[in-house]
């Protein structure tokens, strides 16, 4: 990226910001006219059909569906439009399944916060509790782990950017004299994204998050808008691409020994940089190396090299990039894998189950099918943070149009992705061992070559906008969990509004302010803690969620022992993963199932059974929560 | 108390509509999931080279009936049943005793 783009970038960067903060204004504004706690985590339940849709649709996309989702179809091709393929009826079941009852309910009672409707549905103050600390557990993992995925995407973005270089280098210094084992540019990106994040959170709450979301949204729906055009135009249409997809076999991938040739004393290469070789050789070979490095003259460097396999994908690129026989660098001592499955196979990239490095049953087998298209509309509906939303909503006719409105935004983000990132392969190729930077380099690659190279801060904006509405609603999720269910009810119960008003700003930005440190020595597996946490409170909550509102035979024995069993027997399947497969995050799987399915099933039969052996709960409660008069 | 509402009151129509479109939405769900991984896995799977009649709008034949289809008429589903089956049910206001009930 060229540095007057790299400054478009920063500046669409700092424009976007500014949005943000200004709309954080606006919504502390709003907090003076009322109710202090329900406007703050509430929004005091008002939100209109724009408002809510976007602010679903925003938090639900985390930062997964623009980093690690364009990475897998890259890697593995169209069978990702079955693996996301559940996402034609998540929003029905997200918002249809539990909403209008939910919103309900926690009318009926008053609550504000998750656990407000455990508590008050119950009558139980030990069932709040056991909510609060269970969303306190999952949420603080998750928002660490949502911290670093913010600030690695900014890095991307402010790679090339002179004043961020800068700024690296005033970090480099700093840590080299506090002994700080980080990368700098990590450690700035982090600041700025935490420093963001928690000001327009804390200042504005519950509403600014939701307009920031809806600004968010926007970023989101109208990068990929852009983006697909641009793609289908300078891939050469969707059939070729689709054709040349199906003729491409997957790479080989390992290292080699990389010798300079050269005269001179040093040459640099650069991590990307292509290898042709045919003189002498049966077929034409060609390798891109996946690292930079500075090796001098006559000096031998072992480094991670990528071998294009099939005769068709070679040619194409070399005539593509113009590539001749190599003279500069050689290459030996090659100690190249094949995948696990659809090696050498043509055809992998356009079928399931899809290309595999490591399985040999491929990328996407029948049984995975069956699960992810449980997992996202099923138990992506037991999500506390979804909860908070279908709390907030106006009326039920705000429900109906806006689950209209969710589904036709999914419908042009999700599969429209799937189209660009398999039209990634032939326009970028060899990019599968950085696969995770695809995003970026892609909206910068079609932004350049159209020449509107300041689009490409916009579109590199959708991601880190996803990571943000992510991040605010985890935020305040925990500082309600704390204030309200913790100390107000618990500890205080007769705290005036002003010294509530004091803590709650206290208590999120200092939970923003220790997620922000337990991320500058960030945890490894970022992906795998947020499959950890967003499983593992759906295995807890949709089964006594589910009973509690449509039940009225549900009381507190049942519901509580069936989240604590969904608790446990997830959290036991990922515990045994350290003795049985030597890591915590790679869980054990009961008869091949993954450990959501079976904490579910545990939680809805524990929950069933528990209830039926227990005495019913009262005529109040049920009248309160399901009946009408007469 | 299971199945019949405690004296002198009837179930809340709220209570009954949403339980009744909750059992629809879920049937969906089993719809969709029974036409989009079957037919993907009978259509899709084999990993053999593709010709041009293997694609429909440059998207392969299996992912076209399999997934883009079934999302349309998931849309259509969608739209029908939340603008013309749902009920617009009045939610009861909020009690600002209970709000701010410790």
């Amino acid at each position: 990226m060229r540095a007057v783009d790299s400054n478009a970038a920063l500046w669409m960067f700092i424009v976007y910001i500014i949005g943000v903060l200004v709309l954080a204004g606006f919504a502390n504004r709003l907090l003076k006219n009322r109710s202090f706690l329900s406007e703050y985590f509430l929004g005091s339940r008002s939100l209109g059909v724009w408002a809510f849709a976007l602010t679903f649709a925003a938090t639900s996309a985390s930062g997964g569906s623009f980093t690690g989702f364009p990475s897998k179809i890259y890697t593995h091709g169209w069978i990702l439009a079955l693996w996301i393929g559940s996402y034609m009826v998540v929003p029905i079941c997200m918002m249809g399944l539990i909403g209008k009852r939910l919103n309900q309910i926690a009318r009926i009672s008053g609550a504000i916060t998750v656990p407000d409707v455990f508590r008050d549905r119950f009558g139980s103050m030990n069932f709040g509790l056991v909510v609060t600390a269970l969303i306190v557990f999952f949420m603080v993992f998750n928002l660490v782990a949502q911290f670093k995925a913010g600030s690695l995407i900014l890095k991307t973005l402010f790679r090339n950017v002179p004043s961020f270089q800068y700024a690296v280098g005033v970090t480099a210094g700093l840590s080299q004299s506090w002994d700080l084992l980080v990368d700098p540019g990590y450690l700035v990106c982090l600041a700025v994204f935490g420093i963001v994040v928690i000001l327009y959170t804390t200042y504005g709450g519950f509403r600014a998050v939701v307009w920031t979301d809806v600004l968010q949204g926007g970023a989101m729906v109208v990068g990929v808008m852009v983006m697909l055009p641009l793609t289908l135009y300078q891939v050469g249409g969707l059939t070729k691409a689709t054709q040349q997809l199906g003729e491409m076999t997957p790479p080989r991938i390992g290292t080699g020994i990389l010798t300079v040739n050269s005269m001179k004393s040093e040459v640099a290469v650069s991590s990307g940089q292509w290898i042709y070789r045919e003189l002498g050789r049966p077929e034409p070979e060609l390798f891109r190396v996946m690292t930079s490095v500075r090796i001098q003259s006559g000096e031998s460097i072992e480094v991670p090299i990528l071998e294009v396999t099939g005769a068709e994908e070679i040619d194409r690129i070399r005539d593509t990039k113009g590539l001749a026989e190599n003279r500069e660098f050689e290459l030996s001592e090659l100690k190249l894998e094949s995948y696990a499955h659809g090696a050498g196979q043509q055809g992998a990239y356009v079928s399931g189950p899809g290309p595999s490095r490591r399985s040999t049953e491929g990328f996407l087998p029948l049984s995975l099918a069956f699960s992810f298209f449980f997992m996202w509309a099923i138990a992506g509906t037991g999500q506390p943070s979804h909860y908070v939303r279908l709390m907030a909503f106006r009326d039920s006719r705000t429900l109906m149009r806006s689950i209209v409105t969710v589904a036709f935004y999914y419908s042009m983000i999700y599969f429209p992705l799937v189209i660009i990132f398999c039209c990634a392969r032939i326009l970028m190729p060899g990019m599968e061992t950085e696969s995770d930077r695809i995003m970026p380099a892609i909206a910068i690659y079609l932004t350049e070559n159209a020449g509107v190279a300041w689009l490409g801060g916009l579109l590199v904006a959708a991601p880190f906008a996803a990571v943000m509405s992510t991040v605010d609603s985890f935020l305040l999720m925990i500082s309600s969990a704390l204030v309200r269910d913790v100390y107000q009810r618990n500890i205080n119960p007769q705290v005036g509004e002003r010294r509530i008003r004091q803590l709650t700003y206290m208590v999120t930005t200092l939970i923003g302010i220790g997620a922000m440190v337990g991320a500058v020595n960030p945890p490894q597996f970022l992906q795998d803690i947020i499959v950890y946490t967003g499983s593992g409170l759906a295995a807890c909550f949709l089964g006594p969620t589910v009973f509690a509102l449509y039940w009225p035979r549900a009381n507190v024995q049942g519901c509580m022992a069936g989240m604590v069993a969904g608790f446990a027997t997830h959290l036991a399947m990922y515990g045994t993963g350290i003795f049985a497969n030597g890591s915590f995050f790679v869980p054990v799987r009961i008869f091949n199932l993954d450990p959501i399915l079976v904490g579910l099933a545990v939680s809805f039969t524990c929950t069933y059974l528990v209830t039926r052996i227990t005495p019913p709960p009262s005529d109040d409660i049920v009248t309160t929560y399901f009946c009408k008069g007469e | 108390m299971a199945n019949t509402p405690p004296r002198n009151t009837v179930w809340d129509p709220v209570f009954i509509h949403s339980r009744r479109e909750a059992l629809i939405i879920l049937g969906i769900w089993i719809v969709a999931l029974l036409w989009a991984v079957p037919f993907c896995y009978w259509k899709g799977y084999g990993g053999n080279s593709l010709t041009p009649a293997d694609t429909i709008f440059g998207v392969p034949s299996w992912a076209f009936w399999g997934i883009a289809v079934p999302w349309l008429t998931a849309n259509v589903f969608t739209v029908w049943f939340c603008l013309h089956y749902m009920h617009d049910d009045p939610l009861d206001l909020v009690d600002e005793d209970a709000e701010n009930r410790i």
